[in-house]
C-alpha cells in the first residue's frame, strides 16, 4: 500500500518537474514547481515525518513559492522558448544514471537490479561521493555553457 | 523501498541539473536550482529515515537557502523588468559588448 502511494506521488512529482521546462509561460512553470514541492511534502508525510511535511508545506509552498509567484506576476510575464528539450532530456537521463547507479539495487542482497552485480558498499557510505559528483557535474555544465558562448554559439 | 526513494531524489536532482545547463530563462534557472534543493532534501530525509538520526537542522538549512535564493531572484527579476532588459541569459551576457 505504501509503495503504491509512493509510486503515484513519485510519478506526479516527476511529471511536474518535467512540465516546468515544457511550459513557455514562466507562471505555469512556477505553478509546476509549487506542485512538485507540494507532492514532496506528501512524500515526507508518507515517510512518517509529518512535522517536516507541514514545515515544507507552510514555509516553502505557502510562503516562499507564493512570494515567488506574486513577485513574478506583478513584474510582468514572459513567454519565449527557453529550454532546449533534447539536451535537457539527454543530460537529465545521463546524470540520473550516473548519480543513482549505486542506489538502484539496494536490497537485502545488496546487488544492482540492472546488472545483478554485488555492490561492495551500500549507499550510506557512498552518498557523500555522489553529492560531490553532482557538484562536479554542475560545474561541468556551467563550464560547458561558458565554452559554447566563447565559441560563438547562440 | 529505500532504493526507490533515493532514485526519485536523484531523478529530481538530475532534472534540475539538466535544466540549469540547458535553460536560457533567468527564472527557469532559479526554478531548476530549487528543484535540486527539493531533490537533496528528499535524499537527506530518506537517508536519515533509514539510517536513523535527526534531519531537521539539515532541512532547515536547505529551506533557508531556497528561501533566500527566491528572494534574490525576485528582486533581480523585477529589476530586469523595470530596466527593460531581456530575461534571456544569452542576451544578458552580451550586455558588456
Amino acid at each position: 500500500m505504501l509503495f503504491a502511494i509512493f509510486a503515484v506521488l513519485a510519478f506526479i512529482e516527476l511529471l511536474a518537474a518535467a512540465l516546468i521546462f515544457l511550459f513557455k509561460n514562466v507562471m505555469h512553470s512556477i505553478i509546476m514547481l509549487a506542485i512538485a514541492f507540494l507532492v514532496g511534502s506528501l512524500l515526507f508525510a508518507a515517510l512518517q515525518q509529518p512535522l517536516l511535511a507541514l514545515l515544507q508545506l507552510f514555509v516553502i509552498v505557502g510562503g516562499v513559492l507564493t512570494y515567488f509567484f506574486i513577485g513574478v506576476a506583478s513584474a510582468g510575464l514572459s513567454k519565449f522558448k527557453h529550454t532546449y528539450y533534447l539536451p535537457l532530456a539527454v543530460l537529465a537521463i545521463a546524470s540520473f544514471l550516473l548519480l543513482a547507479y549505486a542506489s538502484i539495487g539496494i536490497n537485502t542482497a545488496g546487488s544492482n537490479v540492472l546488472t545483478r552485480q554485488m555492490i561492495a558498499n551500500y549507499v550510506g557510505s557512498s552518498i557523500s561521493v555522489l553529492y560531490m559528483l553532482a557538484i562536479v557535474l554542475f560545474g561541468v555544465g556551467l563550464g560547458a555553457i561558458e565554452l559554447l558562448k566563447k565559441l560563438g554559439a547562440e | 523501498m529505500l532504493a526507490y526513494v533515493l532514485m526519485l531524489g536523484f531523478a529530481i536532482i538530475s532534472i534540475g541539473l539538466a535544466g540549469i545547463a540547458t535553460s536560457r530563462h533567468f527564472i527557469i534557472m532559479v526554478v531548476s536550482v530549487e528543484l535540486m534543493l527539493l531533490g537533496s532534501s528528499l535524499l537527506a530525509l530518506s537517508s536519515f529515515y533509514y539510517y536513523s538520526g535527526n534531519v531537521l537542522l539539515l532541512l532547515l538549512a536547505i529551506w533557508s537557502i531556497a528561501a533566500i535564493e527566491v528572494m534574490v531572484a525576485v528582486v533581480l527579476y523585477r529589476y530586469l523588468e523595470r530596466a527593460e532588459l531581456s530575461l534571456d541569459v544569452g542576451r544578458l551576457s552580451k550586455l558588456r559588448d
